[in-house]
């Protein structure tokens, strides 16, 4: 509005100027024709030369003026008193400070999202530490195709908080530039009015006293810029860290999901190829384990059998021993037959011919004593006969059931050798997997070990605002100093206060050089051991 | 027995990254919002095995924290790392006065920060 006004004033002016130049070259070529004798008798042939020689001077002087208003500056209305001067300087400084209260509200703002990025950070890592534990209990339990659900909402879900936190801190800058941006307009148009204030002819007695403190002013003015400057390449440092941070975080992200959906989809095929193999296994598992059975309760049955047997073999063997007391008592009757068919035949000796008749019988008694005794004999030689082919028979058979329990056993040996070749498959099998996932752990923690070594970026970028904050505050309550005193006192000693302020500002940064720009300066910058 | 390490941060996402880092190594971990919840916490009989501290937090700072827990009996020759934005020497010099053990920048990606961990505390 200021410069339009400016501009059409310049107009006009150089308007009027062009047509009062015109007219007089008009009135001048005009009056040459009208006075032309009365101009050649006195001049003769010089009067051509002295009229362009007027013109040429109007033409001159008409150009430096037209120049002059052109690139003069618009000034103060020379006769303005001193006081509508102040009011004015007044009015932009109020103007000034308004704004910077506004700003305020600003840092309320910033303050508020910085404790939204802590939120959503934390958020972040508790999502973080969902996912790790399902990716443990999907890992404990079988059920995947859940488990790809559960970790693909938690990658979904970390993605979204990331893209908030990223939001959140462009935001926060947006939100500090446009204050400052604000504050720089309103600067600069208050260092117009001051350069105007220093030009403008102001014809009093306090033109001095005014022309120090415009002159503080300015100093004030140019620090506040300064500051600006400052804050301004630190929030460059912030925007560049966050989005450093940001693109590393995304980056890890990727990996993590990437271990993470490795590990699952290992599991998945590991289980498709191996299901079928690990069925069969167990089905034969299950065929040898029933023949183990089958086998144990044949030994079982064996005890039962043998002692039956041996119970058998043991009344064969009474009833034997009780037929060879029988022939015993054959024997010793035959004996005794054979002694009493002796005697008999002795007796009948003595006898004479009377006992012929006796001895005859005495004789046959012999012979009878003689063949029991023979016929004991046989049948004990047909008992102990017997009683051997009770054992041998007894023998083979317990040779029989022996190979055969011999054939069970090899079956069984078999079986469980089979038993045996299928669980060190499995064994084998289990932990090739745990081999695998125990790799994928690791490189999981590692990736979430380093992705919560960037969320540190939060903290340093939060204190390099919180530091903006600061000399934020301290600037304008300097500010508010300059307007109070500016309408009573001097002003020139709050320079110095902005000067320190600045001054402070910029140590403190460089007390904290550790953007990720600035990454290069070595390890030993960055740890150091006492 | 998992060593104790004792964290001290005003920040909670620091709090939370780095005992998580630490947690998942296989630490256990006490932490502390500033200096003075963190004397609270040591003269209550909290013996840890390490201590890392920030150095700007309020109502105490690290600094003060480091001079008042090394007067501590049993702290003479306890490790203690700082975990700061701070770079400069004259603060490092500081901390190195009162002091501490270590000095690290932030941020501290999670293995370097066990690395360091390994170099301070023996046997872990």
């Amino acid at each position: 509005m200021a410069g339009q006004s400016k501009n059409n004033r310049i107009k006009k002016d150089a308007n009027n100027i062009l047509f009062i130049s015109i007219s007089i070259i008009l009135i001048i070529m005009l009056m040459s024709v009208v006075f032309y004798s009365t101009l050649d008798a006195q001049l003769g042939r010089y009067q051509n030369i002295a009229i362009l020689s007027v013109v040429a001077l109007l033409v001159w002087a008409t150009q430096s003026r037209l120049l002059k208003i052109t690139q003069k500056p618009f000034r103060f209305i020379s006769d303005e008193p001193v006081e509508i001067t102040n009011d004015k300087l007044h009015y932009v400084i109020d103007r000034l400070s308004a704004h910077i209260m506004q700003g305020d509200t600003t840092q309320d703002f910033v303050k508020t999202n910085i404790s939204a990025i802590e939120v959503k950070l934390i958020q972040s890592m508790q999502a973080l530490n969902t996912q790790i534990n399902s990716i443990i209990d999907l890992l404990k339990s079988e059920i995947l195709d859940d488990s790809h659900d559960v970790l693909d909402a938690n990658i979904m879900q970390l993605a979204s908080t990331l893209t908030q936190y990223v939001n959140a801190n462009t935001a926060i800058e947006k939100a500090l530039r446009d204050n400052l941006k604000q504050t720089y307009t309103l600067l600069l148009k208050l260092q117009t009015q001051l350069e105007f204030l220093t030009q403008s002819s102001v014809s009093t007695q306090s033109l001095d006293i005014e022309e120090k403190r415009i002159h503080d002013l300015e100093g004030i003015v140019e620090t506040h810029l300064l500051v600006d400057k400052a804050i301004d390449e630190q929030l460059q440092v912030v925007t560049f860290d966050t989005h450093q941070s940001a693109l590393l975080l995304l980056d890890l992200m990727r990996h993590l999901s990437e271990d993470a959906e490795s590990i699952v989809q290992y599991i998945a095929n590991a289980n498709e190829k191996n299901v079928s193999k690990m069925e069969r296994d167990m089905d034969n598992s299950v065929k040898f384990i029933i023949s183990i059975e089958q086998f144990i309760q044949k030994i079982q049955e064996i005890p039962d059998k043998l002692r039956s047997d041996i119970v058998s073999i043991q009344a064969a063997s009474g009833v034997i021993d009780g037929l060879a007391h029988l022939v015993d008592s054959i024997k010793e009757i035959s004996f005794q037959t054979d002694i009493l068919a002796v005697n008999a035949a002795i007796q009948a000796a003595h006898a004479g011919e009377a006992g012929l008749g006796f001895k005859i019988v005495a004789d046959e008694v012999r012979k009878l004593a003689v063949n029991s005794n023979n016929a004991a004999e046989m049948i004990e030689m047909g008992l102990e006969k017997a009683r051997h082919t009770i054992q041998d028979g007894l023998k083979f058979k317990f040779l029989d059931e022996i190979m055969l329990q011999m054939d069970s056993a090899s079956q069984v040996m078999e079986s469980v050798k089979q038993l045996q070749e299928g669980q060190e498959d499995m064994q084998q099998y289990y932990k090739t997997l745990f081999a695998v996932i125990n790799k994928n752990n690791t490189k999981l923690s590692h990736d979430i070990s380093e992705v919560l070594g960037s969320i540190q970026y939060e903290d340093v970028v939060r204190q390099r605002i919180e530091r903006a904050q600061q000399v934020i505050l301290e600037r304008n309550e300097l500010w508010r100093q300059v307007v109070e005193q500016l309408s009573t006192g001097e002003v020139d000693g709050l320079i110095t206060q902005f000067n320190a302020v600045l001054s402070d500002y910029l140590t403190k940064e460089s007390y904290h050089n550790n953007s990720m720009e600035s990454s290069d300066d070595g390890p030993s910058l960055k740890f150091e051991l006492f | 027995m998992a060593k104790i390490i004792f964290l001290v941060d005003d920040s909670a996402t620091m709090l939370m990254s780095v005992k998580n880092t630490l947690e998942m190594a296989g630490y256990k971990v006490e932490t502390a919002e500033d200096g003075v919840k963190a004397m609270a916490k040591l003269t209550a009989g909290l013996k840890p095995d390490l201590i890392i501290t920030d150095i700007n937090m309020p109502n105490m700072g690290g600094i003060e924290l480091i001079k008042k827990a090394r007067a501590l009996p049993g702290f003479r020759f306890l490790p203690i790392l700082t975990l700061t934005t701070e770079s400069q020497q004259s603060r490092r010099d500081e901390g190195k006065q009162a002091g501490a053990t270590g000095w690290l920048v932030k941020p501290v990606g999670g293995a370097d920060l066990l690395k360091v961990i390994k170099q301070v505390l023996p046997g872990a």
